[in-house]
């Protein structure tokens, strides 16, 4: 359906699979990812995330299943066919160049239609320039001539080299260091141009391998945990200044990590990833309001879990009552997880309650409460948050609106 | 800022080393170098500005006249300097690869091929070397049969051959060391950002390698330079392969000419350390710090000329 509406996607992954020493780290993947979107895989260590980011970048083979760019099968390309670029997760810095070395690494190898010749080669103009430049070579440097004009698409060198290949470097030294101080500009690196590399912060080692990635002007960068290094002020701001990348550049980001905050902030779609399967693919509202199941709604945000059962589509039975719920296409009398999100619940007194129980502990969050409340039902634990003050060991009444119980298939 | 933090913690670190209660440890070697290589050291050059005259002594500068004005002593200085560079080279070329190689393996097969590596350091070099010299006239006797004029030893490529066979391990452990310290999702980077393998290697590893390959070089370049036993044995007693390590060792051992055997031994290393010099200015390093002055120096050029 998606597909329909927004035509070819730029990557997708058709039944990638991939096992390494006969352990299945990918399970049947598929995914279609657009042009333009800030994507997130998203999941617990060791779920196969950096796998699935290796096989879009090229560095891993499937062992079977398809990679399609715009389209076109490219998974048995290598890397350095391929229009991704890649930001890794321990930065990958080359350590025998500079900061600036280091990003104008990729612009070096970028090839292109080389400019057609101009005219035809006149001797006269040529001797005009050699002459001049020849002679200066043996001058002190006051008394050197000035050097005539002389386009390099008319030197005879450049015609020389046409005539063998019509492709050539895409930029020229002067066009590599321009490029090269607008990005140093665009990731707040100025005046650390000359700087060694091993001579860098965290956070600086971290700007340069965005830098040194995003200069080609990929169509896809692919960022492997690349803030998880950094301190939670910094990384804020890169998050901040990699999504504002993101809309300036117009390039499709296929962002890596563990951290469900860093997900929910930046992604315009998120792929939750759980053993090696895609568990959930959805925008962050989705996600988080309608977790498919237990797993996605423990992994994303705090949660109140319990079992219940399905009465009909906006009915389920919790407790022994019956309870409104948020729209549901699970059939009838089906066991199901209900979700609860701690912000949604609201306390009221005993008697409007829908659900009552004890304060067991408070604890101050800065912006709210966190307060744990022991159920009568069956004394089990649940999260509350509120911004009112309440005294530990009172009882209270627990109240939500019937669109806060979220139904999700229930499963082991 | 930033750079006053680093240089002020710099020297925290020097200040703790010397106050380090284990420094004493060192003590027996100082010792030992104060008094078998300084000493010794200020002996050579004593020796070799003095000379004995009419059973007196007296200081000059005789015997260094008297090897620079020898055409046959440069002869002989060209040609060690030739065979040590040749050795050299062909122990990078055959050398680097196997280096290269063994870094890639697994880690067990990695042990195995290190230590079949260094195995013949195991042997006694002068063994080793007759023990070559007996295989070269083996292989000549045979190939005598089919042409009488054949020989292997008292060649160049006998000498150099040698060299290359006693000081190749000197030449692939340290390469093999920088190697196994090459981070490889630098090469995956270096793929990434649009280079094949072959670029790769010239554009990575290649350059990350270089303290190996420097470091090699030296420790093959300044024993080649100045041994004495290959060529002893696989010149085949020629006069062309009585090299400068020999020809020293001739004025020490047989003439007991301290003096002039001091004086060559001088001369040597000064040409030695010179060559070491020029290697080290290929380090890596080094070549950085010469290029972006030039490039600064051009952006200024250009800055200038624009305004004109
Ligand atoms: N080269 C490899 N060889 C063998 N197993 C691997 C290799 N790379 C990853 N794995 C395994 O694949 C699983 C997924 O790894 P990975 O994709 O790195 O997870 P994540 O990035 O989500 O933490 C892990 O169990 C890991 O041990
Ligand atoms: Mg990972």
């Amino acid at each position: 359906m998606e597909n329909i509406v927004k035509g070819v996607p730029l990557i997708e992954l058709k039944n990638v699979t991939k096992v390494f020493d006969e352990t299945t780290v990918l399970y049947d993947i598929n995914l279609q990812i657009f042009e333009n979107e800030f994507v997130t895989l998203l999941g617990p260590s060791g779920c196969g995330k950096t796998t699935t980011l290796r096989i879009i970048g090229g560095f891993e083979q499937p062992t079977s299943g398809q990679v399609l760019f715009n389209g076109v099968d490219v998974t048995t390309l290598p890397p350095n066919k391929r229009a991704t670029n890649t930001v890794f997760q321990n930065y990958a810095l080359f350590p025998h160049l500079n900061v600036e070395g280091n990003i104008a690494f990729g612009l070096k190898n970028q090839i292109g239609e080389k400019e057609k010749p101009v005219g035809k080669f006149s001797f006269k103009k040529w001797w005009a320039y050699f002459s001049v430049k020849f002679t200066n070579l043996f001058k002190k440097k006051n008394k050197r001539k000035v050097v005539p004009d002389y386009p390099k698409n008319e030197r005879l060198f450049y015609r020389i080299g046409y005539f063998f290949s019509k492709k050539g470097k895409l930029y020229s030294k002067e066009q590599i260091q321009e490029k090269v101080a607008e990005v140093i500009k665009l990731v707040n690196l100025s005046g650390l141009e000359k700087r060694s590399i091993t001579q860098l912060s965290g956070g600086q080692k971290q700007r340069v391998a965005i830098a040194r990635a995003i200069v080609n002007k990929p169509k896809v960068l692919l960022l492997d945990e690349s803030l998880s290094a950094l301190d939670l002020k910094l990384r804020k701001e890169m998050q901040y200044e990699l999504k504002e990348l993101q809309r300036n550049i117009g390039i499709t980001f296929i962002f890596v990590t563990h951290d469900q905050e860093e997900a929910l902030t930046m992604s315009d779609k998120i792929v939750v990833m759980k053993e090696g399967e895609i568990e959930q693919i959805g925008s962050a509202e989705d996600i988080y309001n309608d977790p498919i199941d237990s797993y996605v709604s423990n992994f994303i945000g705090d949660s109140n879990l319990f079992k219940g059962k399905t009465i009909d589509k906006k009915h389920v039975l919790l407790y022994d009552k019956v309870l409104g719920c948020d729209e549901t296409d699970i059939e009838p009398e089906t066991e199901v997880d209900l979700l609860l999100r701690p912000e949604d619940i609201d306390i009221v007194s005993v008697e409007k309650g829908k659900l009552v129980g004890r304060v067991d502990a408070l604890f101050f969050k800065g912006v709210f409460y966190e307060v744990d409340v022991v159920l009568e039902n069956d004394n089990r634990l649940i999260t509350i948050h509120t911004t009112d003050y309440i005294e530990v060991g009172k009882r209270i009444g627990i109240s939500f609106e019937d669109e806060d119980i979220h139904v999700m298939e229930h499963n082991e | 800022m930033a750079f006053h933090n680093s240089s002020l913690s710099k020297k925290k670190i020097s200040f703790r080393v010397k106050l380090n209660p284990f420094s004493f440890l060192t003590i027996p070697f100082l010792i030992l170098l104060i008094f078998l290589v300084i000493l010794p050291f200020f002996f050579v050059i004593f020796y070799s500005l003095s000379n004995i005259e009419d059973s007196t002594l007296i200081m000059t500068f005789d015997n260094f006249v008297k090897f620079l004005t020898d055409p046959s002593f440069w002869d002989k200085l060209w040609l060690s300097i030739y065979f040590a560079f040749m050795a050299t080279l062909m122990c990078l070329i055959f050398g680097y690869p196997v280096a290269y190689f063994i870094a890639r393996t697994r880690p067990k097969i990695r042990t195995i091929f290190v230590i079949l590596i260094t195995l013949p350091m195991w042997v006694n070099m002068l063994l080793r070397v007759i023990g070559l010299k007996s295989i070269m006239e083996l292989v000549t006797s045979w190939f005598q049969n089919i042409n009488p004029n054949f020989h292997i030893i008292g060649t160049d490529f006998a000498v150099i051959f040698g060299e290359v066979f006693v000081s190749i391990p000197f030449m692939i452990i340290p390469i093999y060391t920088q190697l196994l310290k090459l981070d490889p999702t630098l090469l995956e980077a270096s793929k990434d950002l649009g280079n094949n393998s072959f670029k790769t290697f010239f554009k990575v590893t290649l350059p990350i390698s270089m303290p190996g390959v420097i470091s090699g070089i030296t420790m093959v370049f300044l024993p080649a330079a100045t041994s004495i036993v290959i060529p002893k044995y696989m010149g085949g007693g020629l006069p062309r392969y009585t090299l400068i390590g020999n020809l020293i060792e001739n004025y020490f051992v047989k003439q007991s000419n301290y003096n002039q055997g001091a004086a060559m031994a001088l001369i040597m290393t000064v040409v030695i350390l010179a060559i070491i010099f020029v290697v080290k200015l290929f380090d890596r390093s080094e070549v950085k710090i010469q290029k972006t002055k030039k490039q600064s120096a051009k952006v200024q050029k250009g800055v200038v000329t624009n305004e004109k």
